[in-house]
């Protein structure tokens, strides 16, 4: 199938540079300990903590991410090899969905490294609650990925393409994001996901928009 | 012909204009709590009637031009988008005039400032895509983005509202519902119809603008 | 069925702000290795594109009588972290009916290079796997832009025969070069490209068309 010859191509890139997954752990790590270190000139208690922690592990997800995938699609562009593929007969929508697995495979790795990394350096246990973590950082970084591979491409030919993609997918990624600290936040209080959440209902809402868009909008994103 | 049309509508949309300053200087009497201060809400919530509207005529001539690729289109969004941000801007700022006034605050978070204060970021991304995106691809490349941000701006709205609150700091005098004085409702619903009209006015006077732009950038020759 | 080849019919496109073509009509058949010349700027690389799908014509139409082409063009379109092995083990894989991975390394003379990544190569060893790349399913529309340009005669004879095989099974074969000495030998017909326009279009049979097209070319070449 076409779809998983292009995954394959896709993460074999990935696995030769490691960029994306390289830049996203740096990153993270270093965020982390930069947060940590902030974090604990405050004198917060262990309930505090874990109030705070969601939404600094997904600060620095999103950021850390946001970097990482700027350069992802020089693979393609270098060499023109996208346009290969077009005239080959692949179509946007195929190439599309095995980007987008392929990042999310990738920054899902990465993310769960970093968290667990935040939590080690905060002292915060996430064992209780692991099954939920994973779960949702799947769906987060899926809904991410999605978005991300998308506007990825309507910055791979500007001169200003690492600066430009955080300019105009922070803004857009609100939603996600929220839902995203929602919902950790409500796993690590009760230990599980909350399957009655609205923010559980939102998230995969905007996993399928995004992908849909995704899949709609790519075509035109990449075609000259 | 076309310019007799724009002439005439200026003209009208003039009128309008003066005859809600107006009302709104000269007709409506002090509020009994905040005093003259709080003229300033008429402006700041037509300002955010305008800024919707712009989200909402970006989004039809964002999918418009994917669909038919017809310039005049492109010229619409980046109209629309141009306006909606200066729009938004006056809703932000004449926002945090107005609460510091009212609260002694310039900005709390709640779901109507955050919602804004995204609202404007989204068109922020949009400025930089336009200024920054590769020159070659920018009405596909905006379109897309604009269509993403369109359909962003109600996802931010819902979400805001499920996150957990602090206070409400709209209070509730200025609330539609809220507004006993049959004049303040009618100077309200004028001044929103009035600069929903400038806002028309300034979409079209900026659309006819960047389609005599892309006119005189299509007949310099660049070279082969 | 006999395939119509490629047909171009009332080709208009504006491109960064030029009037490339005007209502530009032409038909390659098939079994036909068509030289399209032109001095720089004549619109040689944009026909090729629009040609082949990658840019879009503002009016007119493009008929392709088979879905499998082969295009290569200022780039090879290969993945430079990949080796040659995996570059064209991909490539074969999206394609239907592709050669066998070994027989496609020997053909070009890559097989030494197989585990080699693309980005370590010379621009001649990656310009033939780019043309193996192209050329490695059974192509029935096969556009080349410049492909001699970095090639040294042993490869450019590799190329030759590749090219000469594909369209004696039938396919349409479309060259933009100004690589005349090397390529004039095997065209079956040549096209001059002026200012966007058809100037001249010869075929190799007709000694005093062909002589005419190309005192035309080398004249405006002063």
């Amino acid at each position: 199938m076409i779809f998983v010859t292009l995954l394959r191509k896709d993460l074999l890139i990935e696995l030769r540079g490691r960029e994306v997954f390289a830049v996203t752990v740096g990153l993270s790590l270093m965020l982390a300990v930069v947060a940590a270190f902030g974090i604990g000139t405050a004198f917060l208690n262990p309930p505090q903590l874990s109030a705070v922690f969601p939404a600094i592990a997904w600060l620095i997800f999103i950021f850390a991410a946001t970097v990482g995938l700027g350069r992802s699609l020089e693979a393609e562009t270098q060499d023109a090899a996208i346009e290969g593929l077009l005239v080959a007969g692949v179509s946007p929508p195929q190439i599309y969905s095995a980007k987008v697995f392929s990042n999310s495979l990738v920054l899902c790795l990465g993310q769960l490294i970093g968290m667990c990394l935040l939590a080690l350096l905060l002292a915060i246990n996430l064992s209780d609650a692991w099954s939920a973590l994973f779960l949702i950082s799947a769906l987060v970084v899926f809904g991410y990925s999605a978005l991300a591979t998308l506007l990825t491409a309507l910055c791979a030919t500007s001169s200003l393409r690492g600066v430009l993609l955080p300019l105009i997918l922070l803004p857009v990624i609100a939603p996600l994001f929220f839902s995203a600290i929602e919902l950790t936040h409500e796993a690590l209080e009760n230990g599980r996901l909350a399957l009655d959440s609205p923010w559980l209902s939102l998230l995969v809402g905007l996993d399928v928009v995004y992908f849909l868009l995704g899949l709609n909008l790519y075509g035109a994103a990449i075609k000259e | 012909m076309k310019n007799r049309y724009f002439e005439l509508s200026t003209v009208f949309v003039f009128l309008a204009v003066a005859l809600a300053n107006y009302l709104i200087f000269i007709y409506v009497p002090n509020e009994r709590v905040m005093g003259p201060v709080q003229r300033i809400f008429y402006f700041h919530v037509a300002a955010a009637v305008a800024a919707y509207i712009s989200v909402a005529v970006l989004l039809i001539a964002s999918l418009s031009y994917l669909a038919t690729r017809k310039p005049v289109m492109d010229g619409v969004s980046v109209a629309a988008s141009e306006v909606g941000f200066v729009f938004c801007s006056i809703v932000m700022v004449s926002g945090m005039i107005w609460g510091h006034a009212a609260w002694n605050t310039f900005f709390r978070w709640e779901p109507r400032l955050v919602s804004f204060l995204f609202l404007w970021l989204i068109f922020l991304g949009l400025t930089c895509m336009r200024r920054f995106g590769d020159p070659s691809r920018a009405p596909e490349h905006s379109a897309v983005l604009g269509v993403i941000a369109a359909l962003t701006v109600p996802v931010v709205v819902y979400s805001i509202q499920l996150l957990p609150q602090t206070a409400q700091l709209h209070p509730v005098v200025v609330e539609n519902r809220g507004l006993k004085e049959p004049s303040f409702q009618s100077t309200l619903f004028y001044t929103m119809a009035a600069v929903a009209t400038l806002t028309g006015l300034l979409i079209w006077l900026r659309t006819r603008i960047a389609v005599l732009e892309s006119k005189r950038s299509k007949r310099q020759p660049t070279g082969g | 069925m006999h395939s119509d080849g490629l047909k171009l019919d009332g080709i208009c496109k504006d491109y960064a702000g030029l009037r490339v073509f005007n209502s530009l009509s032409l038909q390659f058949n098939p079994g036909e290795i068509s030289l399209l010349i032109g001095a720089n700027g004549s619109g040689k690389s944009t026909l090729l594109r629009i040609a082949i799908g990658l840019l879009t014509p503002d009016s007119g139409t493009v008929h392709r009588s088979s879905a499998a082409v082969g295009y290569v063009g200022h780039l090879n379109s290969l993945y430079m972290q990949l080796s040659v092995a995996e570059n064209l083990d991909f490539w074969s894989s999206i394609l239907p009916e592709a050669e066998n991975i070994e027989t496609l390394l020997m053909r070009w003379g890559l097989t030494k290079y197989r585990n080699r990544r693309v980005a370590g190569l010379s621009k001649g060893i990656q310009t033939r796997v780019g043309l193996a790349r192209a050329l490695c399913a059974s192509q029935k529309t096969i556009l080349l832009d410049e492909p001699t340009a970095s090639l040294d005669d042993t490869s450019v004879g590799g190329l030759i025969t590749a090219l000469q095989e594909k369209a004696q099974s039938g396919a349409v074969v479309v060259i933009a070069s100004h690589d005349l000495a090397r390529l004039l030998p095997i065209a079956t017909r040549v096209v001059l490209l002026r200012d966007g326009i058809v100037a001249s279009d010869a075929q190799c049979g007709n000694h005093t068309e062909l002589d005419a097209l190309l005192t035309q070319y080398q004249g405006n070449n002063r």
